[in-house]
């Protein structure tokens, strides 16, 4: 009898210690809840010394602020058994392995900065029913929540699905002191990990509300430690408002986060609304409340790059650029494109601003995976997409047919070709004094940051109102930059006669692939209509813009898509440009970001094709254009 | 040209005529040697309320609305043809060739191995054999602290000749007529993973054979040329166990976890005789 006992307290233990990678001290105070409120919150904070890196026209992190592992409920029927701990190896370069039994490990350098953003929905408890001898391991259907069955991963998927889609816990899934402990878990992982000057971490999750399927889906990203004793979730309230609402109150209480928008592209219309969630017209307190808690959004990620859709800009030659038109997590279709869009709620916001005085829709962008392996597949030649086993293979993903079978006698299941619309994406990118928590929390909290599709180019965007013309050929440029304008991210009046002077920087990834141009994007209001417009404005090459299509020349870049081998001597290390805007118009509300385009290179399918010695699925782009995005400066905002 | 061996197989292999016939022989033997068995097994298809429900729930996740009383109905209808398709399949042994089947069982097998080897905290001796092995891992890197001076190859014909023109005119000071960096001039402590990201990957090893405390260069990174000023350098130091107690824990969970379950694998094979017929590996 004793040794059973002694079982089911390891047991309990284990199911504790369920979402860690560390085992837990063997000791009584195990069980005891999370001190979660370190003591240096009430006192003042010591005089922060300075890293190495410590630079004052800052540096470039590059880093993901969408990661799950095993503690988020799909993630763990999707099969994947990577702690946080792993996550954050992963990130700084470790190997770790992927549910079918291959290895994942970054292709590049590792990564600057991380949060982990489990669902705070069922958070742990799936390790928790896996687990022999826990209250929810005698769940009726348990068993069929972990299987390795394909089919019944979609069953298990669909039932915790229905609960998020219908905002209402399921009391059998429910066991607040795992899901406490999976909530102290993830705290101790990123403060394990966290290496002022070397490697950041945040302490974060995701808020999971999609109203019948619509995701509206959050990552909170606390600033420092302190942090509430649980996540406010969407069971608490699928209303985004009640969540900003909670953020202003845990701010009031000295704990600061922020509340990241991801995924607009799947919420059929639903992220940038022309009405609150009681379908009234936005009003200035609103548009405050969002703007306080939301000021940035993750424009690009596995499942799409949410910048923009053909159809919302038709002029925009490069608006087609991997295009996610699902439901989360289901095969229906998108059908309203309007309002989940990042480029067409900044307009939505202009046109508030112009009418109303206040703009809801005034945030930097980022990027990143939406990883549920713990792990980001951020280059199109080291692939592994993100759920998973349902994923995991070629086939899975669409990208080549089964064996025996070619494309002409054969058509991805729906479910599938979902996949196949995933891609290799993204980061975010924030200029910062230094590597720490501190100082990339500020510049969320500026706008200061980009968003790539995976490769580290770095974009760097000033405007100011009268630069000096050698500003460019300037040692001092980066201070003369600063001190004179403004960065991205920021506001800056223009009521005088000429446009301002745009600073746009742009460099390659210094050990992949080379830019074709760097683009302004313009966006304004005419007679309370909200337009916009691409600028070319730095080729490569030793090419310039036509004048009248605003377009550079071709480069001539090249892609063998037989071998993915790009042209050699074809595209720009570095571009660089002092752009004036030739629409300009005094006291005009507007907005400006740029957008940076590599030359062509192969998509993750071709190469997966071309590795399994088959035939490209002939439905699917061959190549793409990896790029960037700048946030954006306002100009003559008051928001 | 003669074909190679393996493009002749993986055209067999994708011959569809190749298949029917291999099909159609297999399955002449199959229900020859099967047909006893087959009378026993049960042909009974129980398809119970929960199976049902999930059967909805998974069209309604699907298509955003519950089925009617007719899609339900045509819903249970494949599911049970699936399931007889699939236990007849079975039983002829259709499972048995099918890479896909093949695949997916071993990698349930594989997953199933892996969740049962989660190794608990490693002991004290355990755990300082493991940080013994992996010091260098843990090390903290070597570092740099240097200035450059920076020549663009995107907006100069000639960058090294440039730079060599400044550092000759420089006569050992710092050297002028550089091009703005869009990173520091500057850089402290900069690890190899640094100057890897910022300049490209070589650019730390070319850094090594620059002498201290004298402009050098030019020096080529991923942008272009560099004259550069090695100011410092800290090599590489161990660090105590004390300090990546936990990650070191973490490390020893993850790598002990990757050996049981090959320790698992390799029990398993070691209960079969391989013999190998070895002409193909040979040549």
């Amino acid at each position: 009898m004793r040794l059973k006992t002694h079982l089911l307290q390891s047991f309990s233990l284990l199911a504790l210690a369920a979402c860690s990678g560390v085992a837990p001290d063997p000791g009584p105070d195990t069980a005891a809840p999370a001190n979660v409120e370190a003591p240096a919150a009430a006192e003042p904070a010591p005089a922060q010394t300075r890293t190495p890196d410590y630079s004052e026209t800052r540096n470039a992190y590059f880093g993901d602020l969408h990661v799950h592992t095993k503690c988020s409920f799909d993630a763990f029927i999707f099969n994947v058994r990577a702690t946080p701990d792993d996550a954050y190896a992963f990130a700084k370069g470790a190997p770790i392995r992927h549910p079918a039994g291959f290895t994942m490990r970054l292709s590049g350098e590792p990564l600057d900065f991380v949060a982990v953003t489990d669902h705070a929905e069922y958070l742990g408890v799936l390790p928790s029913m896996a687990t022999p001898g826990t209250p929810l391991s005698e769940v009726p259907y348990a068993a069929d929540m972990f299987s390795s069955d394909r089919n019944k991963i979609s069953a298990a998927f669909a039932r915790v699905a229905q609960s998020l889609a219908e905002g209402d816990k399921r009391a059998e899934l429910s066991d607040a002191q795992v899901e406490n402990a999976a909530w102290r878990d993830t705290i101790e992982a990123a403060e394990r990990h966290n290496d002022p000057g070397t490697f950041t971490t945040f302490i974060g999750y995701e808020f999971t509300s999609a109203p019948e399927g619509r995701n509206l889906h959050r990552n909170v990203i606390f600033s420092g430690d302190v942090v509430p004793d649980a996540p406010f979730t969407a069971f608490d309230s699928q209303n985004p408002e009640a969540l900003w609402q909670w953020l202003d109150q845990q701010r009031e209480n000295g704990i600061e986060a922020l509340a990241i928008p991801h995924n607009s592209n799947g919420s059929n219309g639903t992220m940038f609304e022309t009405v609150n969630w009681a379908d009234l017209p936005l009003d200035a307190s609103y548009a405050e409340l969002r703007m306080r808690n939301e000021p940035l959004v993750e424009i690009t990620q596995v499942k799409g790059t949410s910048e923009t859709h053909p159809l919302l800009s038709p002029n925009d030659e490069w608006a087609g650029f991997e295009i996610m038109d699902f439901y989360i997590g289901a095969t229906n279709r998108i059908t309203q494109f309007e309002g989940g869009y990042v480029r067409d709620a900044l307009n939505t916001g202009l046109e508030f601003e112009d009418v109303e005085g206040f703009n809801p829709y005034k945030f930097g962008f980022v990027g990143s995976t939406d990883t549920h392996n713990a792990a980001g597949a951020y280059d199109e030649d080291n692939y592994w997409s993100k759920i998973g086993l349902p994923d995991s293979t070629p086939m899975l993903r669409g990208a080549v047919p089964p064996p025996g079978r070619t494309w002409e006698n054969y058509e991805v299941p729906l479910s599938n070709s979902r996949f196949a619309q995933w891609g290799a994406s993204g980061l975010t990118g924030v200029w910062a004094e230094e590597n720490t928590r501190e100082a990339i929390y500020a510049a969320f909290r500026r706008k200061e940051t980009f968003a790539t599709t995976g490769p580290r180019m770095r974009v760097r965007f000033f405007a100011g109102a009268d630069y000096p013309d050698d500003l460019l050929r300037q040692d001092s440029l980066l201070d003369t930059a600063y001190a004179e304008g403004v960065p991205m991210g920021g506001d800056m009046v223009s009521t005088g006669a000429e446009s301002p002077d745009f600073v746009v920087w742009a460099v390659r990834d210094a050990n992949e692939g080379w830019l074709q141009r760097a683009q302004v994007v313009k966006g304004w209001v005419e007679d309370g209509v909200a337009r916009e417009r691409v600028y070319d404005v730095a080729c490569s090459d030793g090419l310039t813009p036509d004048p009248e299509t605003r377009r550079c020349p071709d480069n001539g870049a090249t892609v063998n898509v037989e071998t993915c081998e790009v042209s050699k001597a074809t595209g720009a290390t570095e571009l660089k440009a002092v752009w004036r805007d030739p629409d300009y118009e005094p006291g005009q509300l507007s907005y400006y970001y740029v957008r940076v385009l590599q030359n062509p290179s192969c998509r993750w399918s071709t190469w997966d094709a071309i590795r399994s010695d088959a035939e490209p699925n002939p439905d699917l782009p061959l190549t793409i254009q990896e790029r960037a995005w700048s946030s954006p400066i306002w100009l003559n905002s008051k928001g | 040209m003669t074909t190679p061996p393996h493009r002749l197989l993986s055209r067999l292999v994708r011959e569809p005529l190749l298949h029917f016939l291999i099909l159609g022989a297999a399955l002449f033997v199959l229900s020859n040697t099967l047909q006893g068995e087959r009378n026993e097994r049960s042909l009974q298809i129980h398809v119970t309320g929960e199976r049902i429900a999930a059967l909805a729930s998974a069209w309604e996740i699907q298509r955003g609305a519950p089925p009617d009383a007719e899609q339900l109905h045509s819903l249970v209808i494949e599911d049970v043809q699936e399931e007889i398709l699939a236990r007849e399949a079975m039983a002829m042994g259709l499972d048995g060739d099918d890479t896909i089947i093949r695949r997916r069982l071993a990698q349930k097998l594989r997953f199933l191995l892996e969740d049962a080897s989660l190794p608990a905290a490693p002991g004290e001796g355990e755990l300082e054999a493991f940080y013994a092995a992996h010091r260098a891992e843990y090390a903290r890197p070597a570092r740099l602290d240097f200035r450059h001076v920076y020549f663009s190859a995107s907006s100069r014909e000639d960058p090294a000749g440039d730079a060599l023109a400044a550092f000759s005119a420089s006569d050992g000071g710092l050297p002028e007529g550089g091009d703005p960096f869009f990173l520091p001039g500057q850089y402290r402590q900069a690890t190899e993973v640094r100057i890897g990201t910022d300049f490209g990957r070589g650019f730390w090893q070319a850094l090594q054979t620059a002498p201290e405390g004298v402009w050098s260069g030019p020096h080529t990174s991923a942008f272009g040329e560099h004259l550069v000023l090695v100011e410092s350098r800290t090599p590489s130091e161990d660090v105590p166990l004390g300090e990546v107690r936990e990650e070191v824990i973490a490390d020893w969970q993850r790598e002990t976890q990757t050996g049981e379950t090959e320790r698992k694998l390799h029990e398993l094979v070691s209960r079969y005789t391989i013999v190998l017929d070895d002409e193909l590996l040979a040549q």
